[in-house]
């Protein structure tokens, strides 16, 4: 049992949230920091993705920006995350925060709720195989997915992915199809002895943290089509909806507009305060703690970190060991319903998950989007003609259309390492990243497989267009202070415990020791309250 | 003694000189038919004031050549006529006839009524081509000499040669030829010019206004030189491009035919017209003459006639009107946008909306002549649209024109109207969807095929331009 001085968190993505909440139900007291930009508030919950457009003042300005600046334009080569304006403040920076990277294209938030604001609401566990490198197993975990499960409303199916997504604590109905998926599910029961036995690939409904029933005050799904633009309702899943829960508690205390930057400890290795600054006027403050969480994010923990040790020890080092998924996508078009109108009235993300099972210790996990509703013109100017005909062919292959995504796995390898740089206005954070060498022959040969796979499911994937994200594009950032049983340093326990402070855990992605091919934010929150409750209840 | 001249065509390329260098001692007083009132050429010739006072009032009269009722008073008051107003380029060939022909007819009629001493048509050495297949502009001249010599037996006509100096329509229509990186040459290039600058034109004009010994003339200038037409583009290409010559010689005739069949259509966006190329099939020299001896020393060498003149851009001295962004161009090419990708008329709320975007995107603003060039022909909306949308999609993706399509779009998919009906497929099912596919695919293979043929040139032209100012 850590002691019983204020724990302060960092950080309120969704390993930081869920921690906190999980000390809360236990009551205890919490401090969360945050810089916390807020999220752009709701508008026309009633509406549709239509009625959305009648009903707003100016929708111009709601989709693409008061300055044009969500409008994708031909000059434009920058990797294409499509959020609109609603979403900016889920990717705005601070000033306080530098970083510099070689080889890897990293995403920051600093928005309440972190990254996951943006999410598609994915939640996949990690099997036993895929824990295999944790210095605990799934039967550890397996209480607190249920946990979180029960905490955030989560779409659990029976089907043939249940194996490979091992949970079955099912809180609510699936989500109802679209009709392109309903009809991709068809086909794939179909030929699924074929599917299974010749591309060993298996298919399924997505496992989602949307409701199918009231809950907790949030509405079930109304398919209204805006899931992009922000759910209006909160049938879609985001940290912030738990951080609202927080708040109703009075041992919850959160100081927003803080930047962490460092903290101090004592000749024991005993951290008793925190140095950070205040971002409404820049100036500095120490705030004294009794056990400190970190929980802002893999480089943004690794950053307080390795300032920390700088700062109090003069220890210089590079953390080694960083980890995300590659991502690659493939669009595809379904000939059969070529001609016909997409479903706006649907869940926009993706409703359908595969399972690459080749190698059946880390099978690589994908999700089949299928197009609804969408910003068109990024999608029409792709189209190599004039765009008059580029419009009338994507309008007439719109419900047609449909892209398949998948990751690849990834492991902790000497050279992707992060350190600090400093300069005159402060320390900025180095990423160095550079994929496995067997990278390159393990995509061609699941590019083909996907494509096989999509060939029996009645649709044509051209190889050329197969779009393989830059490192960085998934935001599953992991393992640079790994959970091991080794006890080194700039490792922790198994539950999160550095091994260098005494009163110093992490509780985000930082302590992955490897990264299956999978969508890690259900693992996160439920690694999260795994370690609030082995550690300090 | 005082003489006043009522002069048509002021605005065109030769109207403009002359008008610029007319010599008080010959005329005090000039008023000059306008179709619509210009306050900027108004002023420039309030400007025009000699510093020894002597000058010559100009004055303007709006109208219509074919109305006479709006000009014949100040005819009254004239004592000299000179007809320069002419339809030229790519004109169809009702227009060659209302303008050339019936205006001309209306002019002299109206001109004798008035009892003007002297009457001098501006012709075409074009009128005496053998062949003169498809070339409206000659037919319509031809006839408009019978006309003046019909109705005013005294009246003079001038028959000059290809008309150069600096922003000569001809010239520039040439040298979109002889810019390209191999120089075409209709035919042998074996046929003769003979140029002459604008400037012996107009002075050759102001003499022949007041001499009396060509009255019931025909007379045709040429410049000083005669020579074979594919010597004249390499001149050409070496004065504004620094090549040399790399001709490539094409078949006259069928082009001819080709572009004869396809210009009732293709008109207003092809590089040349089938009239045109009758230049690279007849020789185009000056009969020698009595006036053309008398001239002889005083005319420009040819080499000065060629040469791009104070750097002034091509597109903007060749008649072309000038590239603006103006509200009321953006208006414009956004309405011609919406009519164009989606069949409908384009909403205020829309119109609002795009202009700020063209203003507030750096990537919206045209940079380069290339760009300007592509906006201004799809402004023109139709066909020429659809051409410049196909050649910027092959040819420059990331030209002005498709980033503003692309905003255009961006914006019109964010509103209620036309909303819906903008994505929604052609007709039910996979066979409709297939159709509207291949005939799709089909019409944009033709369109970057004549595209490519139509815009290539002056596409050419204006980056070689660029590079020259810039290296």
């Amino acid at each position: 049992m850590a002691d019983r001085d204020p724990v302060v968190v960092v950080g309120s993505g969704p390993s930081g949230l869920h921690f906190a909440q999980t000390l809360l139900e236990h009551g205890r007291q919490v401090m969360l920091l945050d810089v916390g930009h807020e999220p752009t508030p709701a508008v026309h919950p009633e509406q549709d993705w239509w009625g959305l457009r009648r009903q707003l003042e100016d929708p111009v300005e709601y989709f693409v920006g008061r300055a044009f600046e969500s409008l994708l334009l031909p000059v434009d080569n920058s990797e294409y995350y499509g959020f609109p304006p609603g979403k900016r403040y889920v990717f705005e920076g601070t000033s306080a925060h530098r970083s510099r990277a070689v080889g890897f294209a990293p995403l920051a938030s600093f928005a309440t709720g972190g990254l996951a604001q943006a999410w598609t609401g994915g939640c996949y566990p990690f099997t036993a195989a895929e824990l295999e490198a944790f210095p605990f197993g799934d039967d550890e975990l397996a209480p607190y997915y249920q946990k979180i499960a029960q905490r955030i409303g989560i779409t659990s199916p029976s089907d043939d992915l249940e194996g490979l997504f091992p949970f079955a604590g099912g809180q609510t109905e699936p989500l109802e199809l679209d009709e392109h998926s309903e009809r991709l599910l068809r086909r794939y029961e179909k030929h699924r002895a074929a599917i299974q036995r010749k591309l060993h690939c298996r298919m399924g409904r997505a496992r989602l943290a949307v409701l199918t029933s009231p809950k907790d005050g949030r509405e079930a799904c109304t398919k209204l089509g805006r899931c992009l633009w922000g759910c209006p309702t909160g049938a879609l899943y985001t940290p912030h909806l738990t951080l609202k829960d927080c708040l109703k508690n009075d041992r919850f205390e959160y100081r927003r507009g803080i930047y962490v930057k460092h903290f101090f400890d004592t000749a024991e290795g005993h951290i008793d305060r925190v140095v950070v600054s205040r971002l409404e006027d820049g100036s500095e403050e120490e705030i004294r703690v009794g056990s400190l969480v970190l929980a802002a994010g893999t480089l943004g923990s690794s950053k307080i970190y390795l300032d920390s040790l700088e700062r109090s020890r003069g220890e210089r080092v590079e953390l080694s060991g960083l980890m995300d998924n590659r991502q690659v996508i493939l669009p595809f078009v379904n000939y059969g319903l070529l001609g016909s109108r997409f479903e706006p009235r649907s869940y926009q993300y993706h409703t359908l998950a595969i399972a690459l099972t080749e190698d059946s210790r880390q099978p690589s996990h994908g999700l089949i989007t299928t197009l609804k509703t969408a910003m068109i013109h990024p999608i029409v100017q792709s189209v190599p003609t004039s765009m008059r005909t580029a419009l009338r062919v994507f309008r007439n292959l719109h419900g047609a259309l449909g892209l398949v995504n998948w990751n690849l796995a990834d492991e902790r390898r000497e050279d992707n390492r992060v350190f600090l740089e400093q300069g005159r206005d402060g320390s900025r954070l180095v990423v160095h990243y550079q994929p496995d060498r067997e990278e390159p022959a393990t995509l061609t040969r699941q590019t083909k497989t996907v494509r096989r796979l999509l060939r029996k499911l009645g649709c044509i994937a051209p190889r050329a267009m197969e779009h393989r994200r830059p490192m960085g594009a998934s935001v599953h950032y992991a393992g640079t202070i790994p959970m091991t049983e080794s006890r080194a340093p700039q490792t922790t326990d198994a539950n999160g415990k550095s091994c260098d402070f005494s009163n110093l855990w992490f509780v985000d992605g930082t302590t992955f020791p490897s990264l299956p091919a999978k969508n890690l934010t259900f693992t996160l929150m439920a690694n999260a309250a795994r370690i609030a409750e082995r550690e300090f209840c | 003694m005082a003489r006043s001249l009522f002069l048509t065509g002021v605005t065109g390329f030769v109207g403009r000189r002359l008008l610029a260098r007319l010599d008080p001692e010959r005329f005090d007083r000039v008023v000059c038919l306008v179709r619509r009132a210009d306050p900027e050429l108004h002023e420039q010739f309030q400007h025009s004031e000699s510093e020894d006072s002597r000058r010559v009032t100009v004055e303007w009269v709006v109208g219509n050549l074919g109305q006479p009722g709006g000009y014949a008073s100040a005819l009254q008051s004239c004592s000299h006529v000179l007809h320069l107003a002419a339809a030229t380029g790519k004109a169809s060939a009702e227009e060659y006839q209302r303008a050339n022909v019936e205006g001309t007819r209306v002019l002299v009629e109206a001109s004798q009524k008035a009892r003007v001493e002297r009457f001098v048509f501006v012709s075409s050495i074009a009128v005496r081509f053998p062949d003169q297949s498809h070339y409206h502009y000659a037919h319509s001249k031809a006839e408009a000499e019978r006309i003046v010599r019909e109705v005013d037996p005294t009246a003079t006509t001038i028959r000059p040669t290809i008309i150069v100096g600096s922003g000569a329509p001809v010239l520039e229509g040439l040298s979109k030829l002889a810019g390209l990186p191999i120089m075409p040459v209709f035919g042998s290039g074996d046929v003769h010019v003979q140029p002459i600058d604008v400037l012996d034109l107009c002075d050759a004009l102001s003499e022949l206004l007041i001499a009396d010994e060509w009255r019931g003339k025909t007379l045709e200038l040429g410049g000083p030189e005669s020579l074979r037409i594919e010597d004249f583009l390499a001149r050409l290409r070496f004065a504004r491009f620094g090549q040399g010559p790399r001709a490539l010689h094409l078949p006259l005739g069928p082009i001819r035919a080709l572009l004869g069949a396809v210009e009732p259509v293709l008109l207003p966006v092809l590089p040349l017209t089938a009239g045109q190329l009758a230049t690279f099939a007849n020789d185009g020299v000056a009969e020698p003459s009595e006036f053309h001896e008398s001239r002889r020393s005083r005319l420009r060498p040819l080499q000065s006639s060629l040469e791009l003149g104070n750097a002034e851009p091509s597109w903007a001295s060749s008649g072309a009107r000038e590239f603006e962004e103006s509200d009321e161009f953006l208006d414009q090419e956004s309405s011609a946008f919406v009519r164009y990708l989606t069949g409908t008329e384009a909403k205020d709320a829309f119109q609002s909306k795009y202009r700020e975007f063209c203003r507030q995107r750096p990537e919206a603003s045209a940079a380069s002549e290339v760009d300007r060039f592509l906006l201004q022909k799809a402004r023109a909306g139709g066909f020429s649209l659809a051409m410049a949308d196909v050649y910027s999609a092959r040819w420059l993706p990331h030209s002005t024109l498709r980033v503003r399509l692309v905003g255009a779009l961006g914006i019109l998919e964010c509103l209620p109207d036309p909303g819906e009906a903008m994505d929604a497929p052609d007709g039910r099912g996979p066979v409709s969807a297939g159709c509207s596919l291949v005939a799709n695919a089909a019409r944009e293979l033709v369109t970057l095929m004549i595209a490519t043929v139509c815009l290539a040139p002056s596409h050419w032209r204006l980056r070689r331009q660029a590079e020259r100012i810039g290296g």
